[in-house]
C-alpha cells in the first residue's frame, strides 16, 4: 500500500551538505507517503471521504450521546486524521482500481480504519436496568429473642412475597459473622435459616458491608436491616460513607425492646484452695434493674446441693451458700436464680458457673465398649488392682469431656473401644490430658481398636506411638463405599450430611475407594470412587455439596450399583441416609447388589409416620445384608457413619499366631522371660519418633506388638495385641502377664511433680484473664505463655507479662459461650512447668442488654438515605416505585476485533481477487460459453501490453483506456494455465533497451531518479 | 464469520412460545414460606394449589387469592395432589396419612376415603387424583406400592391397574394422571415419573400403552411429574411438567393421525431465573388454554398464556 521503494540512507557522497542529505530525505518520505496523483483529482472525488468522515464521527459522537457505546479511550479517535491519507492513495491511483470496485474498495477500507479506531478507543455497550434489587439484613444474635426473630421473619416473607416480578430480592443473615442465606434474584425461595452464624455478638458493619458486595453495581440496590441495634462489634462509619456513595439506601425496621425489667447472675464465688471433707462457702453475685424475689439453686456436678429463696434489691446483691467435698476430683458447680414469669427478660443470664479442683491419689481409668460390657477390661483390671493400683472402670459413654476432669487419672487405657463411642469432645479432652496434663496413655487392641475402631485421622492418633494406616509396603485387600444422601428434609439436614460423610471418609484407609451420590436437579456423583487418601481435595467438594430432596431411589442406587461393580475392591457397602420418602429402587437394582455382594446399610432420620415411613430403608437393609438405623437424634448420626464406614477395615486384623520378638530393649520388659504366643494382632505402623519394645517377628515389614513414646508431657503405649482371653488366652494365663501389666503400667504413668505455679482464669465481660503466680523458693524470671481451647474448636494464644513480683497476667477475647481450657507454661533457669485452668461463659454477652438501640438505627438510615420503617408497609412500599435506572457496560471490543478480522480478509479480496462471473454461471448452469474466460485474460493481457511503461522517465500516467472486455472477471485460481513468465533479463544499462520484466524497469527508474 | 453465528444451534426439539409469563409467590405461612406442590382448575377456572405448609389456596383467573384452608393433619407430612370433582368438591391426595380427604367450595371438611394398606381400596402414598366424565376417580400411588386404583362416585373400589416396576404396566411413582374421553373408549394417562414415560390405559380393559414413543421420543421426559391435557377439536395435547429437566413440554397425544406436528414442544430449563423452572411438581391447564405450573423449587405459581 505505501509503495516504499528503497530509502537509500547509505547515501554518502562528497560534496552534498548534512541539510541537502536532510532535505533529500524528508523529500523521499514525503513523496512516498503521499505520492502524486497518477490523475486528475476533482472535488467530487472527495464526497466519499466526506461522507465517511461524517457517517463515523457522527456515528460515533451519536453512540456516545445516546449512552449506547461509550469509548473509554476517546483519544484513538485522532487516527481519523490517516482518513485523507487512505483516501489520497486510493484517489491518486495507488489502488489500481476503477469504477464501482474502486469505490468498494475505498469503501472497505474507510470501515477497516473505522473498526480499528474504535477498537483502540475500547468500546463499551451501555445497559440500563430498571431493576430493583432489594437485600434484606436479618439479625439473628442472641439478643433477638426468638419472637422478635420470628416476627422480623415474617415481615420479610410477606414483602418479598408482594415484591413486583421483575425486582430481586435476597437474605443474609448475621451475628457475630454476616452469611448470605439467598443471593438477590427474582425468585425468593425461602425455606429455613440454614446458615450457621455466631449468635453471641452482633457486627452490623460486617452486615452492611456484605450486603454492599452482594449487591450487583448493574442493578439499583436497596438494603432493608432488620436489628436491634444493639452492636457489639464493628465500626459502621466507613460501610455507610460506602453505601451512600453508591447510592444504596438503607430502611431500617428496628426491633425494639425494653427490659425494665431484668435479673442475672454476674458471678459464682468458689473458694481457690480446699481440703477434702471441709466445708466451704460459695457467694452468688446477683444484679438486679428492680427489686424483686426468687429462688436460688446450686449444682453440684448435675446434682442440686442447694436451694434457696431470695429477696434482692435493685442493683448487686450477694448471697452465700455451703459447699462440702467428699472426695478429691473436679467438681462443677452451677448457680440458677428463678424468678416469677413477667418479672425478667432475658431468662438465658440467670445462671452463673464455676469449678472446684480437688487433688488425690493417682487413678487408673479403663474405658471399654458400651456394646461390648466389661468382658474385655476385666483381666487387666484385676492384674493392675493385684500391683496395689486403683482402678475405675468406664463405657465409652461415661468417659469425660472435659480435660480437667482427667486430672484425677495418671493413667487412662482404651481397652478395645471404638472411637465411635466417643464423641469428639471426648477424644479432644483424652489428647490435652495426654498432651498439656502428662496423664499416661495406653490403648489395647482388639477388634475394636486402632484401625478397625475408627481411631484414623482423629485426636487419638496424634497421641498414639502407631499411625492407623500399616505400612505402605503391605498389600491389603482395600474396600469400596458408596455414600447416597437425602438429607434435606430435617433441620440443618445438608450441614450434617457434610459433617458425617466428612467423618466416615476420615475412618477410612488411604487406599479405600469412597464415593458420595446425591440428588439436586438429579442423581449425580458429589465424586465418583476416589482413594479415601485424597481426603483433603475430597473435604472441599463436601462442604460445596448441597443435596437436594431425591425423589427415587432407582437413580442413584443404579449408579452406585453400577460403579461398586466395576470395582476392584474386596468389600464393597453402600450407606444411605433419607427420611425414607423416596421411591423404592426397581428390582434389577436390588438383585444386582445381591449378586455382587454390595451391602446397604440404611438410616432413616425423621421418617414419615406409618409403614411408608421406614419400609423401604428397611427393606433395602434386609435385602443386602446391611443394617438398618432410627436415630431419634442426628447427634447420633457421626457414630452411626464411623461404624458402617469400619466395617471396610476388617483387612486390617491379622488373626495369625506368632511369639512377639523384643526389638529394643524396654524397662516395661525388665525381667521378663520368653512370651507365650499371641493369636492376633491389629496392623498398623510405627510412627518415627517411637521406641518399638515388641514386635511380629518377621524380615520384611516392621509389625508393632508394643511401642512407646513421649507426647508433649505424657507418655503413650500401643499394644496391638489384646490382653484378654481372645488373642491374649495364652498370656492371660502366664506368670508374666501381672508383671507385664504393672510395669507397662508404671513406664507410662504420669510422674507425680508439685507445680509451683498457680493459676487462676476467669471471664470478664467479653475478656478473658489469666493470671499466674509463682510459688516456687527461688525468685527467677519465667518467660510465661498460655494456650487457651475454647468453644467451635477454637484455640489462640495468650502472652503473658510480669506484673509485679512471682506475678505474671494476660487477656485474650472470649469468642462466645461454653467452656475454656488454659493451660499455661513457664520457662526460665532450669525451670519448665506447666498449669491447667479453666472456666466458663454461661452465656453470650448479648444477654447483657436490655434495650435496643433505635437511636444508631436511625443514624443509619439518615446517611444512606433509607427510612425507619415501622412493620407494616406492605412490599410495594419497599419496592419504591420512582426509581433512577442503573446503567451499567461491559466491553464489546471482542465484537469489534472480530469484526476486524472479517474485514481484513474482505479489503484484501476486493482489491486482489476477482470473479469470473461467467465460471461461476457456468457452475449455476447459467453459463453458455466457458471458453469466454479465455478471452477475457487474453484481453487483460493485450491491455497489460498497452499500459507498459517507457524505458525512459516515468511519466504521469494517462487516464486507463477502457476495458477491453466490457467484464473483465477472472478468478484467478480458475484461470487457465499460462506459460511461466521469463526470467529476468541482464541488467540494463543507462542508455540500454528498456528491461523485460517490470522489476528490471523499476529498478533502472530507481536508478536514474537517484542520479538525478 | 457468518457460519460461526448461525452455527449457535439450540435443542433440536421447537421452542413452546407463550405471549405472556407471570409469576407470583405463596403467601407466607408465619416465618416460613411454602412452595406449592400440585395444582387445578375449578369450574370457573379459578386455580386451586396446595402447598408445602398443608393449606389450599383459591385464586382467581387474575392471580387474586379468593380464600384459603389447611389440612386437617399436616404433621406427618403434606398432600401432594389436587383434583376439582364434577359436583363441586375437592379431592386432595392426602399423601403422608394415606387417604383422600373431600371439601365442599368452602374448604369444609366432607369425608375421607381410604385408610394406610396395600389392600383394595387402601393407600399408601396417593399422589395424585383425576376424575373421568362418569364420575369415578382414578387414585395414583407410590412408595413401592405403586398403583392407579378406580373408584366409583361414591367411593367403591372398582379396580386396579399396573404396579411397581420398569415393566409395560408398571410404575414407578405415577406422580401424575389425566383422563381422558376418546372417540373409540374411554381411558387415563399416567405421567410415569421414574420410568420417564406417559402411558395411557384403556378403562376398564387395559392394558397400558406408551405413548411417550408416540410421537414423544421415549428419551424425551426427564422426570414428569404432572399431566394436563387440552382436547381441541380432534387433536389433543398434553402438557408435561418434568422435575428433573425443569422444564414444560406439550405434545400431540392422541389425533395425530388426522395430521398436524407431532414434535414435543418445550419451554423453560431448570433454573431460578425468569423462563426456568427447578423441581416444578403441577401442571394445570385452563378453559382459555392458560397453562399454570407449580414451580416448587423457586415457591412460584407460573402463569404462560399462549
Amino acid at each position: 500500500m505505501f509503495g516504499v521503494g528503497g530509502w537509500g540512507f547509505g547515501n554518502r557522497q562528497s560534496g552534498i551538505g548534512d541539510w541537502d542529505r536532510r532535505r533529500l530525505i524528508l523529500k523521499r518520505v514525503l513523496a512516498n507517503l503521499l505520492p502524486p496523483s497518477r490523475r486528475p483529482v476533482t472535488w467530487l472525488a472527495a464526497l466519499p471521504l466526506a461522507v465517511f468522515l461524517v457517517a463515523f464521527l457522527g456515528g460515533s459522537l451519536w453512540l456516545d450521546a445516546t449512552n449506547r457505546v461509550v469509548f473509554t479511550t476517546p483519544w484513538a479517535f485522532a487516527l481519523t486524521l490517516a482518513a485523507p491519507w487512505v483516501w489520497w492513495l486510493h484517489v491518486a491511483g495507488y489502488s489500481g482500481l476503477r469504477g464501482a470496485r474502486a469505490l468498494v474498495a475505498l469503501g472497505v477500507r474507510f470501515v477497516v480504519l473505522g473498526v480499528f479506531i474504535m477498537v483502540l478507543a475500547d468500546p463499551r455497550a451501555v445497559r440500563t436496568s430498571n431493576v430493583l434489587s432489594v437485600l434484606y439484613a436479618l439479625d439473628v444474635s442472641d439478643s433477638m429473642g426468638d419472637k422478635a426473630s420470628k416476627g422480623a421473619m415474617e415481615f420479610i416473607l410477606r414483602t418479598a412475597g408482594e415484591k413486583p416480578e421483575k425486582d430481586e430480592a435476597g437474605l443474609l443473615v448475621f451475628g457475630r459473622q454476616a452469611v448470605v442465606e439467598l443471593p438477590p434474584r427474582v425468585t425468593f425461595p425461602f425455606e429455613a435459616i440454614n446458615s450457621r452464624v455466631a449468635r453471641d455478638g452482633t457486627n452490623i458493619e460486617k452486615a452492611l458491608a456484605l450486603a454492599a458486595a452482594m449487591l450487583p453495581d448493574t442493578k439499583q440496590g436497596r438494603v432493608v436491616l432488620v436489628t436491634d441495634g444493639a452492636a457489639t462489634e464493628g465500626n459502621l462509619a466507613r460501610v455507610l460513607d460506602d453505601l451512600a456513595a453508591r447510592q444504596v439506601p438503607v430502611d431500617v425496621l428496628p426491633v425494639e425492646y425494653d427490659h425494665a425489667r431484668e435479673v442475672w447472675l454476674e458471678k459464682l464465688e468458689v473458694p481457690r484452695t480446699v481440703k477434702l471433707g471441709e466445708t466451704y462457702e460459695a457467694a452468688v453475685i446477683l444484679s438486679s434493674l428492680a427489686p424483686g424475689s426468687g429462688t436460688l439453686v446450686l449444682n453440684e456436678n448435675g446434682q442440686k446441693i442447694a436451694e434457696q429463696k431470695v429477696s434482692f434489691e435493685a442493683g448487686k446483691n450477694r448471697y452465700v451458700l455451703k459447699l462440702t467435698l467428699r472426695e478429691p476430683g473436679l467438681y462443677e458447680y452451677v448457680a440458677t436464680i428463678e424468678v416469677p414469669p413477667g418479672e425478667d427478660g432475658w431468662q438465658k443470664n440467670n445462671l452463673a458457673v464455676n469449678h472446684i479442683y480437688l487433688k488425690g491419689k493417682g487413678k487408673v481409668l479403663l474405658v471399654s465398649d458400651p456394646d461390648e460390657g466389661q468382658r474385655d477390661v476385666a483381666p487387666l483390671a484385676a492384674a493392675l488392682r493385684r500391683g496395689q493400683r486403683e482402678v475405675e472402670l468406664v463405657s465409652g459413654l461415661e468417659f469425660p469431656r472435659d480435660v480437667l476432669a482427667l486430672l484425677p487419672y495418671d493413667c487412662i487405657g482404651f481397652v478395645n473401644v471404638p472411637a465411635d463411642a466417643f464423641d469428639a469432645m471426648q477424644l479432644h479432652a483424652l489428647h490435652d490430658a495426654v498432651y498439656h496434663q502428662g496423664t499416661g496413655f495406653l490403648m489395647v487392641g482388639g477388634k475394636n481398636s486402632f484401625g478397625p475402631g475408627g481411631y484414623h485421622r482423629t485426636p487419638v492418633e496424634q497421641a498414639l506411638p502407631v499411625a492407623m494406616e500399616p505400612s505402605q509396603k503391605k498389600v491389603l485387600p482395600k474396600g469400596a463405599l458408596v455414600i447416597i444422601l437425602h438429607t434435606c428434609e430435617f433441620p440443618e439436614g445438608n450441614t450434617w450430611a457434610k459433617r458425617i460423610t466428612k467423618e466416615a471418609i476420615r475412618v477410612l484407609s488411604a487406599k479405600d475407594d469412597v464415593g458420595v451420590l446425591l440428588f439436586d436437579t438429579g442423581a449425580r456423583w458429589l465424586f465418583p470412587l476416589t482413594p479415601a487418601g485424597e481426603y483433603e481435595k475430597l473435604v472441599l467438594l463436601i462442604n460445596r455439596a448441597e443435596p437436594g430432596d431425591m425423589p427415587t431411589f432407582a437413580g442413584t442406587m443404579q449408579m452406585s450399583l453400577t460403579a461398586l461393580t466395576a470395582s476392584d475392591a474386596s468389600q464393597k457397602h453402600m450407606i444411605i441416609i433419607s427420611d425414607g420418602d423416596p421411591s423404592p429402587p426397581p428390582p434389577p437394582v436390588l438383585r444386582g447388589l445381591q449378586a455382587n455382594q454390595i451391602s446397604v446399610s440404611t438410616i432413616a432420620i425423621y421418617p414419615h409416620e406409618g409403614i411408608g415411613g421406614t419400609d423401604v430403608l428397611r427393606m433395602i437393609a434386609t435385602a443386602t445384608g446391611g443394617r438398618f438405623y432410627h436415630p431419634q437424634d442426628p447427634r447420633l448420626l457421626p457414630s452411626i457413619f464411623i461404624k458402617e464406614a469400619k466395617t471396610l477395615k476388617r483387612s486390617m486384623i491379622d488373626n495369625k499366631t506368632f511369639v512377639p520378638q523384643v526389638d529394643f530393649p524396654s524397662p516395661i520388659l525388665k525381667g521378663l522371660g520368653a512370651f507365650p504366643p499371641l493369636h492376633g494382632l491389629v496392623l498398623t505402623s510405627l510412627k518415627p519418633r517411637a521406641n518399638l519394645a515388641l514386635r511380629v517377628p518377621s524380615e520384611e515389614d516392621v509389625d508393632p506388638v508394643l511401642a512407646v513414646w513421649r507426647y508433649g508431657v505424657g507418655k503413650a503405649a500401643a499394644f496391638t495385641s489384646d490382653l484378654t482371653t481372645n488373642w491374649g488366652a495364652d498370656w492371660v494365663k502366664s506368670p508374666l502377664y501381672e508383671p507385664f501389666v504393672n510395669q507397662l503400667i508404671t513406664d507410662i504413668v504420669r510422674a507425680t511433680e508439685e507445680g509451683r505455679l498457680r493459676l487462676q482464669t476467669y471471664a470478664e465481660g467479653s475478656t478473658g484473664v489469666i493470671v499466674v503466680e509463682d510459688y516456687h523458693p527461688e525468685a527467677s524470671f519465667l518467660e510465661v505463655a498460655a494456650q487457651v481451647s475454647g468453644p467451635h474448636d477454637k484455640s489462640v494464644s495468650a502472652p503473658l507479662r510480669q506484673v509485679g513480683p512471682r506475678r505474671y497476667q494476660g487477656e485474650f477475647p472470649v469468642w462466645g459461650n461454653g467452656h475454656y481450657h488454659i493451660m499455661v507454661s513457664g520457662v526460665g533457669t532450669g525451670r519448665n512447668e506447666r498449669a491447667l485452668g479453666r472456666f466458663v461463659v454461661p452465656y453470650s454477652p448479648e444477654y447483657l442488654r436490655f434495650r435496643s438501640n433505635p437511636i444508631a438505627l436511625e443514624q443509619i438510615a439518615r446517611r444512606t438515605g433509607g427510612r425507619m420503617l415501622a412493620g407494616a408497609e406492605p412490599g410495594k412500599e419497599l419496592f419504591v416505585k420512582q426509581r433512577k435506572p442503573r446503567a451499567s457496560s461491559e466491553s464489546v471490543v471482542d465484537w469489534f476485533l472480530l469484526a476486524l478480522a472479517c474485514l481484513i480478509p474482505l479489503d484484501v479480496a476486493v482489491r486482489r481477487v476477482q470473479l469470473d462471473w461467467l465460471v461461476i454461471g457456468g457452475w449455476l448452469g447459467l453459463g453458455r460459453r466457458k471458453r469466454a474466460s479465455g478471452a477475457t485474460l487474453g484481453a487483460l493481457l493485450r491491455r497489460k501490453e498497452a499500459i507498459r511503461l517507457p524505458a525512459g522517465r516515468r511519466e504521469r500516467p494517462l487516464p486507463a483506456a477502457p476495458p477491453a472486455e466490457p467484464r473483465p472477471v477472472v478468478a484467478r485460481p480458475a484461470a487457465p494455465p499460462t506459460p511461466a513468465p521469463k526470467p529476468a533479463a541482464e541488467p540494463s544499462k543507462d542508455a540500454g533497451p528498456p528491461p523485460a520484466s517490470t522489476t528490471g524497469r523499476l529498478l533502472a527508474a530507481k536508478k536514474k531518479w537517484k542520479k538525478e | 464469520m457468518f457460519l460461526l453465528l448461525a452455527g449457535c444451534g439450540g435443542s433440536d426439539d421447537p421452542e413452546l412460545r407463550f405471549s405472556e409469563v407471570r409469576s407470583w409467590m405463596l403467601p407466607p405461612d408465619g416465618a416460613s414460606l411454602p412452595a406449592p406442590r400440585a395444582l387445578a382448575i375449578g369450574h370457573k377456572d379459578e386455580l386451586l394449589a396446595v402447598d408445602t405448609a398443608g393449606r389450599i389456596l383459591v385464586y382467581d383467573a387474575n392471580a387474586e387469592l379468593l380464600h384459603r384452608w389447611r389440612m386437617p393433619d399436616t404433621t406427618a407430612g403434606r398432600p401432594e395432589g389436587i383434583c376439582v370433582l364434577q359436583d363441586g368438591r375437592i379431592a386432595v391426595a392426602d399423601t403422608h396419612y394415606h387417604r383422600v380427604v373431600f371439601f365442599d367450595q368452602q374448604g369444609k371438611l366432607l369425608s375421607t376415603l381410604g385408610s394406610e394398606g396395600k389392600a383394595p381400596g387402601q393407600f399408601i402414598y396417593p399422589v395424585a387424583l383425576a376424575q373421568d366424565d362418569k364420575g369415578n376417580l382414578f387414585v395414583a400411588e407410590y412408595g413401592g406400592n405403586d398403583r392407579v386404583q378406580k373408584f366409583n362416585s361414591e367411593g367403591k373400589f372398582l379396580r386396579s391397574f399396573g404396579s411397581f416396576g420398569t415393566g409395560p404396566e408398571q410404575f414407578q411413582r405415577p406422580s401424575g394422571i389425566a383422563c381422558a374421553r376418546g372417540t373409540t373408549g374411554n381411558g387415563f394417562y399416567v405421567a410415569d415419573a421414574f420410568n420417564n414415560r406417559l402411558l395411557f390405559f384403556w378403562d376398564p380393559h387395559g392394558p397400558g400403552v406408551d405413548v411417550s414413543g408416540v410421537p414423544l421420543a421415549r428419551s424425551a421426559l426427564r422426570f414428569p411429574y404432572g399431566i394436563a391435557l387440552l382436547d381441541q377439536g380432534t387433536k389433543r395435547h398434553a402438557y408435561i411438567i418434568e422435575y428433573g429437566a425443569g422444564r414444560l413440554t406439550r405434545a400431540l397425544v392422541a389425533g395425530w393421525q388426522h395430521g398436524g406436528d407431532t414434535r414435543p414442544y418445550r419451554f423453560g430449563s431448570s433454573g431460578r431465573g425468569e423462563g426456568q423452572f427447578l423441581t416444578p411438581w403441577g401442571v394445570a391447564v385452563d378453559s382459555k388454554g392458560r397453562v399454570f405450573v407449580a414451580d416448587t423449587g423457586n415457591r412460584r405459581i407460573v402463569r404462560l398464556t399462549p
